[in-house]
């Protein structure tokens, strides 16, 4: 009598092996998220704050995309609307064909995979090449993403080895996730260089400017950016937020929520499509072209229902992860591209799926650990209310139970009845289809019926004496665990920095090098000579150390704001093999939220990224390597 | 004084030793127990979808309780449900809110009318199982914590990972049995590992799912049935 889901979850927990590394990998994710919130002073407060913009923006929705649309386009960005997955991937074939694309260069966007962009695209005759690594590991398997964050969390890094010997990146045999890494980055470099479309999602799309905001470790997403001269970004409406300095608040909450970092390596800020700078049109090269679809796919059906709130979702994964029943079946056992609480939560208004309501303890820890405070237990809850109500959900429990415990002297007389029958109505209730799932084949026993209730005995007993024996002691109070931070912020910085895998180095320390036009007048001053960076991708490809320069340092998560605007070209920061940035030392802040306070102060940078140690992955066994796709490394001089 | 106390359905029926001590211990600390009669606080129907039978069975409870002006309940989650009529959450960056302060969890109140230490002994060493509900419904984990703390010769071992649930869930182990199961399967792990000789909670309903996955040797205890224990 189990459903179709249960039937396939208990299939998935025959696979032991499966089910043991699973959970290892996602409780290991987990502990990391936990590790870095408890460095986070005031951390509920800034998830009610995000909630809050969320919830603003939700209710101000229609303003907002219009808002954003305006903005956009004053800056040179061509912004469409979809009402569905289909007019998306229509639109983005479209805006393909007319640059004659053949070669498109994806990056991580779940957004996308909500669409089916992929086989949309290559069903028209275009290539399309997800190029985070994780995703291009799936890919390659032919299987969709198991986790919106870490797409091959369920694959072994045996598997990934024999998948890549397979298609000759490695030797037979390759474990190693560092070495793994290495033959993907060889074997998607010539694609990146090869490319003429780079697509990607968005994390957050701020409606003030029309600023897109897309947060990365790999640099996949820069380079399929910047090394095509198209860029089509496509988002989903819930992505929108009003204010640029709000970033500072959700900036702060996702990355540790969601890979346990304190910042992304990148957080890319796109305000309009990236100009070609006097190098670049020196070399004949011409500006891009940026395109944002914004995509509502059922969403907008979503407010007054039980998910309405969970339109306020960031995608951190955090839900997934302290999930008791994702972590033992895996995403694929829910077989949409949204697994776990979320996607539960999304799923009966989104796709119809209505049976995974029923498939949670209720237990809360999705709740406990949202960023954005989205309550999922709750919505989970309510939705089985809602879907009982429409008809959509059969009552688990047996019938007339509904009936009886509203008259507590019937329910009670029933009960005696099958008490009084003793081993025959035991003998019955064994048979009971309750029974025998309570039972599963024998795993759990059915609990031994007491020879008397709670109830017969409380009437039966006579009437105590009440006097006190015991006297009652003080009420403890529990203590309050607050984090204050009181070394400065060089300290805080540097040990960020490394922490990221970011060095900090002296002047004698620096290696020979190119430089970016401003930054080698910098060197020049400090009396450093250094040739002038090449500009165009096929140059820069495989140049050993570039440096270029940064307008600020932000102490808690160890980062650097790079302006593109001080680069000439954009590629500079993501082809060299290392990068050096050059950062005036007075230039240094303690939070991201001092960051936007000042970048609001100033007219907002046009484009800029934060830059947090070098490219890195850990989407091979949770195995942390550096390179992915960027430079492999980053030295930080301070600059007097 | 007289303060009600709600004893589950499934309470009444299957663990009625959790009951009976929690009457004596408060009987012990000077407080009649009012006894109400109605069975059930409804969340069994309300996590099964069923809005107007929770509702129905909840009308019958309040009123029902209404003469008591506390009312203790002998299960987290079904305290929980009493508060809100649905899981109570504490709302991100706040502190639990007192929407219904007549509903306490047992503990909760016991924590305040408890001795500082009791006069018994209990030489046991017990692994704590704090539910999902006191963890995070209630937020009564913690008085949980110090009751026990209170009784002389107790020791609480916690299990590696205290916020995972048990699997449990109502009808989520009937439904999804064998997730349940093994849920189920890995507490028990968890929990009797450093040598304990048993396993005590404050929600009836976890301890059900547990002792019928644990060797049968292992006792069980509600926090009421150690404090009785405790008083003796």
């Amino acid at each position: 009598m189990s459903s179709d889901l249960a039937t396939k979850f208990a299939a998935v927990l025959r696979r032991t092996d499966f089910v043991e590394r699973h959970e290892q990998a996602v409780r290991y994710k987990a502990k990391k998220r936990d590790e870095t919130i408890a460095l986070i002073p005031r951390w509920n407060e800034r998830r009610a704050r995000a909630r809050e913009f969320k919830a603003s923006a939700r209710a101000d929705l229609p303003r907002l995309i219009q808002m954003f649309s305006a903005r956009a386009a004053e800056c040179g960005v061509r912004v469409w609307t979809a009402a569905t997955a289909h007019e998306a991937n229509e639109i983005v074939l479209r805006i393909s064909r007319s640059h004659g694309v053949e070669r498109v260069a994806k990056s991580k966007s779940m957004t996308t995979e909500e669409c089916g962009l992929n086989s949309f695209l290559e069903q028209h005759g275009i290539s399309v090449t997800d190029t985070d690594l994780g995703e291009r590991i799936v890919q390659m398997f032919e299987e969709p993403p198991s986790h919106i964050v870490t797409p091959c969390i369920h694959r072994s890094r045996e598997e990934i080895g024999e998948l890549f010997a397979q298609h000759g990146m490695c030797e037979p045999g390759e474990t190693d996730p560092t070495r793994l890494t290495e033959a993907a980055r060889r074997a998607l470099r010539s694609l990146f260089l090869g490319a003429d479309l780079g697509i990607t999602g968005a994390n957050f799309l701020v409606a003030e400017t029309g600023t897109v905001v897309v947060i990365e470790n790999e640099a996949n997403s820069l380079l399929g950016t910047s090394l095509s001269r198209v860029h089509i970004v496509v988002a989903g409406i819930d992505k929108l937020i009003e204010r640029i300095p709000q970033l500072a608040t959700f900036l702060t909450v996702l990355p540790p929520s969601s890979t346990g970092q304190r910042l992304t390596t990148y957080a890319t800020h796109y305000t309009g499509p990236l100009l070609a700078s006097e190098a670049e049109r020196a070399a004949g090269l011409g500006d891009h072209e940026l395109h944002i679809v914004l995509l509502d796919n059922g969403r907008s059906g979503l407010v007054g229902t039980p998910a309405e709130e969970a339109l306020a979702c960031i995608r951190c994964g955090a839900c997934l992860n302290v999930c008791p029943v994702y972590r033992r079946v895996g995403g694929h056992a829910y077989d949409w591209v949204y697994p776990g609480p979320i996607g539960t939560v999304l799923a009966p208004g989104l796709v119809g799926r209505d049976e995974w309501v029923k498939a949670s303890s209720l237990c809360g820890a999705c709740t406990e650990v949202c960023p954005v405070g989205i309550d999922l237990a709750r919505h989970i809850h309510d939705w089985r209310g809602e879907l009982r109500g429409q008809g959509r959900l059969a009552n688990p429990l047996p019938p007339g139970m509904a009936f009886l415990l509203r008259k507590p002297a019937l329910w009670r007389g029933s009960l005696s009845v099958l008490r009084r029958l003793g081993p025959v109505a035991a003998a019955v209730a064994r048979r009971t289809r309750w029974a025998k799932q309570w039972s599963a084949g024998g795993a759990r026993r059915l609990p031994e019926i007491p020879s008397q209730t709670f109830r017969q005995w409380w009437t039966a007993r006579p009437a105590p004496v009440i006097s006190p024996t015991v006297v009652p002691g003080s009420i403890p109070v529990p203590e309050q665990r607050t984090v204050v931070e009181t070394r400065d912020l060089e300290t805080q910085f540097v040990e960020a920095l490394q922490e990221a895998g970011g060095e900090l180095i002296g002047v004698d320390a620096l290696p020979q090098l190119v430089a970016t036009r401003r930054a080698a007048g910098v060197l020049t001053s400090l009396g450093v000579e250094s040739g002038l960076a090449p500009v165009t991708k096929l140059d820069l490809d495989g140049v050993p150390w570039l440096a270029a320069t940064a307008r600020r340092r932000i102490a808690w998560p160890g980062t650097l704001w790079v302006d593109f605007d001080d680069l000439d070209s954009r590629a500079q920061l993501v082809l060299p093999e290392g990068l050096v940035l050059l950062v005036p030392a007075v230039e240094l802040v303690g939070t991201l939220d001092e960051h936007y306070e000042l970048m609001a102060a100033d007219a907002m940078p046009r484009c800029g990224t934060f830059v947090t140690g070098p490219s890195k992955t850990a989407d091979i066994e949770q195995a942390l390597v550096f390179g992915a796709h960027g430079p492999r490394r980053l030295l930080v001089l301070p600059l007097p | 004084m007289q303060v009600g106390l709600f004893v589950p359905c499934f309470v009444d029926e299957l663990w009625p030793r959790a009951a009976r001590a929690a009457v004596e211990v408060m009987e012990a600390l000077g407080y009649e127990p009012g006894i109400g009669k109605a069975a059930c606080c409804g969340q069994v129907l309300a996590n099964a979808g069923d809005r107007p039978g929770a509702e129905a069975v909840r009308a019958v409870w309040a009123s029902d309780h209404r003469r008591f002006e506390t009312v203790l309940v002998l299960s987290a989650s079904c305290c929980g449900h009493l508060r809100t009529g649905a899981p109570d959450r504490v709302p991100v960056g706040q502190t639990p809110a007192d929407e219904a302060p007549r509903v306490r969890e047992f503990c909760e109140w016991l924590v305040e009318c408890a001795p500082a230490e009791f006069p018994a002994r209990v030489d046991r060493r017990l692994a704590l199982h704090p539910s999902c509900s006191a963890l995070r419904e209630t937020g009564t984990a913690e008085a949980t914590r110090e009751v026990l703390r209170r009784i002389p010769g107790l020791e609480i071992v916690d299990p590696s990972r205290p916020d995972e649930c048990c699997g449990f869930g109502g009808t989520f182990a009937t439904e999804f049995s064998e997730l349940s199961v093994e849920m189920g399967a890995s507490k028990v792990r968890d929990l009797l590992t450093n040598g304990v000789d048993g396993v005590v909670s404050a929600d009836c309903s976890c301890l059900l799912h547990l002792a019928a996955l644990a060797p049968q040797h292992v006792p069980f205890f509600h926090v009421a049935e150690l404090c009785r224990e405790a008083i003796a």
